[in-house]
């Protein structure tokens, strides 16, 4: 049942051209970017745009953030809204619960099939991203940074500690989360110390370099190994997978509803928008807590020293809540639906 | 049955959240306790609302957006020397490290480091000021002991069952109506804080804590870092008025709509303070071109008074604080002129220094 259900996503088109479409938007942005060399200004634009000029391992932060407002959740609720309403209005649906098929498995095979899409989406994304990012803009920017060593060793007075660009360290931090990183290197990007740009000169401090080449700061200012920032982009990937689940359900619940999946497509897009609007309205204060939108970019959390985990957490609770309410319903509507065509 | 779930989904926290507590506290010693709370160290996260509605001007853009909108900070306080407040913002954030030896603000945005050798007493707010602890101790040190102190109920704060009191401000010559402070009665560390403005029934700020653990925290956390490749740059002062206050004071008068001057802090000669209650006035020179462009940020973003005064003068104004710019006729003496003070003492203040204090 579900190998049937991924069997249909896979040969869709429809599937890889929304793949295709979402790797292509940050690739187009990495682009003007490496060209232009213009990044927004400080504490604007999306969320890690003007850090890649520095370390292209970070993009693939960069293009999550550029594509989770709003082409994912667009692609996510095509794919759960057409689930179930496609088979219906293509008149599929009452042959395929002529065989002997339960409709609640049927319905957690259709789940299935859209949690596979969203992991597949996100993991591409990220791919591509990261190789896009490292291929233009290098891996990090050694030469900046060793340039930049006498002057924090010379003044440093005042600053206990600043860091391993410091120059008092040698070594390379212990990079916390290190088996996490270990595991995520398999499908996360993770940051290759040696896939730099090979610019190789003034190379008076090899470990300072080596230090330089393979770490980019988090949010705080912490230098990130890469085994650090592979595990924290695949805490951001899991979270914003999590994130799209509730997407999902809304789409899949509106498609048991209506025999139309545009119809059930555009409405989890309207109940999105709608989040989306009361979310950034300070008189609503009281249901955002509620709202599916509301802990979306709480994924940019894990690039935070300590890592703060409250609006994850909150973000994982309520995303499981959504799921658990609708898939509830969804089942509920469809069980105990005619199924007319 | 789903209606029963979603409901229990959003139902179960909503009632946990809202569950009133049962802690109870004599309002006076509550608020002695929470007056003396500066050595009490915590780790947390709070969120601070305050609904002042500044418009936004280019040169004062921080406080604007601490005083409208939300704030969402992270702190880590070991001592009143040890400290580390975040600011977050959905793409960045902005850190200040208190050491003994000075502050360090890291700016994600801009991937700059700034080492400040010293602010002053004196400043103008900034988001870390929302934190509930520092908020409470710097307003409450502005009160006058004979202020009356109520209970307030009880309320749950990020895990803390914390008594309430209400400080009723009596002094009229200040916009604060009543402080309401919530706090933890066997340490006082405050854990949520409302400030209300006289003739304004809702607070125009409130801060609590949405996370807290009482005790020192991670030491590792309170040393500054910069990151891979960022800028170290040094400041002697992180403040707008730090900046200005170290020009001339000359200009400034001793005495101010009936306020006499405190001794001006070392090194910031030109740092006007009236007063030391909340009802103080802040009054620092400005230069004739910021003094032009905070004058016509305020007429642009139209929500200026003009004031009335022999020279050109406007208030942005607040039902909580009031900033105005004050210009001699010519142009060539200008002044900022700030405080948590009803009208007439802006109004006053700006004659006094236009008059060159001859009161």
């Amino acid at each position: 049942m579900i190998r049937v259900e991924l069997l249909k996503l896979v040969r869709r088109p429809r599937t890889w051209v929304a793949v295709g479409l979402l790797c292509l938007l940050p690739a187009i942005v990495a682009v003007f970017l490496a060209t232009t060399r213009i990044s927004p200004p400080p504490g604007q634009g999306a969320a890690f745009l003007s850090a890649v000029l520095q370390s292209g391992s970070l993009y693939p932060a960069a293009a999550l953030a550029l594509v989770l407002p709003i082409f994912l959740p667009v692609a996510v609720a095509v794919v759960a809204g057409d689930s179930v309403a496609g088979e219906s209005s293509q008149g599929t649906l009452r042959y395929l619960l002529v065989r002997p098929v339960r409709r609640t498995s049927l319905l957690l095979a259709k789940l299935v099939a859209v949690v596979v899409f969203v992991v597949g989406t996100v993991l591409a994304v990220a791919g591509t991203s990261y190789v896009v990012g490292v291929s233009l803009f290098g891996a990090g920017d050694p030469v900046a940074v060793v340039q930049a060593l006498p002057e924090v060793t010379g003044g440093d007075d005042a600053v206990a500690g600043t860091g391993p660009s410091g120059g008092g360290q040698p070594q390379q931090q212990p990079a916390a989360g290190g088996q996490v990183g270990g595991q995520g290197a398999a499908g996360a990007p993770a940051a290759r110390p040696g896939a730099d740009t090979g610019d190789t000169t003034a190379a008076d401090d090899q470990a300072a370099r080596e230090r330089a080449q393979s770490s980019v700061s988090s949010l705080s200012g912490d230098a990130l190994g890469p085994a650090d920032l592979a595990a924290r982009m695949l805490g951001a990937m899991v979270y914003v997978t999590v994130s799209m689940l509730g997407v999902a359900a809304i789409a899949l619940f509106l498609s048991t509803v209506t025999t139309s999946s545009l119809g059930a497509t555009l409405g989890a897009l309207a109940a999105l928008i709608t989040s989306q609007v009361l979310v950034s309205l300070d008189a609503a204060s009281s249901v955002t807590p509620y709202l599916p939108t509301r802990y979306w970019l709480a994924w940019i959390d894990f690039f935070r020293d300590p890592i703060f985990l409250r609006d994850i957490t909150a973000g994982l609770w309520l995303q499981a809540g959504y799921v658990v309410v609708l898939m509830l319903a969804a089942w509920a509507n469809f069980a105990t639906k005619d199924v007319t065509s | 049955m789903v209606a029963v779930v979603g409901a229990l989904l959003v139902g179960v926290p909503a009632v946990l959240a809202a569950r009133p507590g049962d802690a109870t506290a004599d309002p006076a010693q509550l608020r002695d306790l929470v007056t003396a709370s500066a050595d009490k160290p915590w780790t947390g996260y709070a969120e601070a609302r305050a609904a002042l509605g500044v418009p936004r001007i280019a040169a004062l853009s921080d406080v604007s957006t601490l005083l409208s909108g939300v704030t969402r900070m992270r702190g880590w306080y070991a001592a009143p020397d040890q400290v580390r407040t975040d600011v977050l913002t959905p793409v960045g954030e902005r850190d200040r490290y208190v050491t003994p030896r000075g502050q360090a603000v890291w700016d994600y945005g801009a991937e700059l480091l700034t080492l400040v050798a010293r602010d002053p007493r004196v400043r103008l707010p900034r988001s870390e000021d929302l934190l509930p602890p520092d908020l409470a101790r710097r307003l409450l040190a502005g009160t006058s002991p004979s202020d009356p102190a109520t209970a307030l109920p009880a309320r749950r704060v990020a895990g803390v069952d914390a008594a309430g009191v209400r400080v009723t401000v009596a002094d009229p010559e200040t916009t604060v109506g009543a402080l309401d402070v919530w706090a933890d009665p066997s340490t006082g560390l405050p854990v949520a804080v409302e400030v209300r403005a006289k003739g304004v029934p809702d607070p125009l700020i409130s801060t609590a804590f949405a996370e807290l653990a009482q005790g020192p925290p991670d030491p590792a956390a309170l040393a500054p870092r910069r990151g891979p490749g960022a800028g170290v740059t040094r400041s002697p002062t992180s403040d707008l008025f730090g900046v200005l206050g170290r020009g001339d004071g000359s200009t400034l008068p001793d005495r101010l709509a009936g306020r006499d001057r405190e001794p001006p802090e070392r090194r910031f000669p030109a740092l006007g303070q009236y007063g030391t209650t909340l009802g103080q006035l802040i009054a620092v020179p400005l230069p004739p071109d910021l003094a032009g462009n905070l004058l016509s940020g305020i007429d642009r973003a139209g929500a200026g008074r003009t004031l009335t005064v022999d020279g050109q003068g406007s208030a942005l104004e607040t039902p909580l604080l009031t900033l105005a710019v004050v210009r001699s006729q010519d142009g060539a003496r200008a002044w900022a002129l700030s405080g948590l003070v009803p009208r007439p003492t802006i109004d006053s203040g700006a004659a006094d220094l236009l008059a060159g204090g001859a009161t």
